[in-house]
């Protein structure tokens, strides 16, 4: 792990096009500002940990009872 | 692009092969599926990998449990998927099963965006829309076996 030291209203730059920069801190809270290539995802940790857990309980689907399951996927106007 | 479609198969038995350049989130290594339309569960359809015998997943086009779904598909999303038409996107989301069925979850935060016309696909994870990671879409359920 790089570890840098930076005060508000500097930067570090991530290979060519990725730049972030501290915008203030506060307390125990620091304000990122991040410029980067629009295809690159860019997301709390937090949210990726909880989307990996998903998929990997979506792949642990069990697929004994898959036509009654279905049945629950019924739309409104058809019940 | 701001779409709200709901693709039909579930007519007939088909399956679609498709790549996931980047894979699942956590799942990386993964690309290549099938997507597999069977009246006899539909609306569910199965995302069996090609490649991996035994790793599966169960999807579900996310307005058969959210009428009102949308979102915005970003540019960068449509030129990598090389989306021309929106009518060929296909969205599914991924359905967790666990033993007890009152859990039942559906992943409305990171819905699978496919072109049915080239098979490329990406697993998207919408920031800007406020959808749950587990949707419970059971709440319905007549019996209840949960302890």
């Amino acid at each position: 792990v790089l570890v840098l030291t930076r005060q508000p209203g500097e930067s570090v730059v991530i290979g060519d096009n990725i730049t972030v920069t501290v915008i203030s801190i506060e307390g125990d809270r620091v304000k990122l500002g991040i410029t980067a290539p629009k295809e690159v995802s860019i997301y709390r940790e937090e949210l990726y940990l909880e989307i990996r857990k998903a998929n990997e309980e979506a792949a642990t689907s069990l697929r004994a009872d898959l036509s009654k399951v279905s049945k629950m996927f019924v739309k409104k106007d058809e019940e | 692009l701001t779409f709200i479609t709901n693709c039909q198969y579930g007519e007939e038995r088909k399956e679609f092969l498709i790549t996931l350049q980047n894979g699942l989130i956590g799942l990386e290594e993964y690309t290549d599926f099938k997507v597999v339309v069977d009246p006899s569960i539909s609306p569910l359809r199965l995302i069996d990998s090609v490649t991996t015998p035994g790793l599966g997943f169960i999807g579900v086009e996310p307005w058969i449990v959210c009428p009102t779904y949308q979102f915005e598909l970003h540019d960068s999303i449509v030129a990598e998927l090389d989306i021309k038409d929106p009518s060929d996107v296909w969205v599914l989301c991924l359905v967790v099963i666990p033993e007890c069925m009152e859990d039942l979850t559906v992943n409305l935060k990171s819905p699978l965006v496919l072109n049915t016309r080239n098979g490329q696909a990406r697993q998207v994870v919408l920031v800007d829309e406020d959808y749950p990671i587990r949707y419970r879409v059971i709440s319905k359920i007549k019996e209840s076996k949960c302890s």
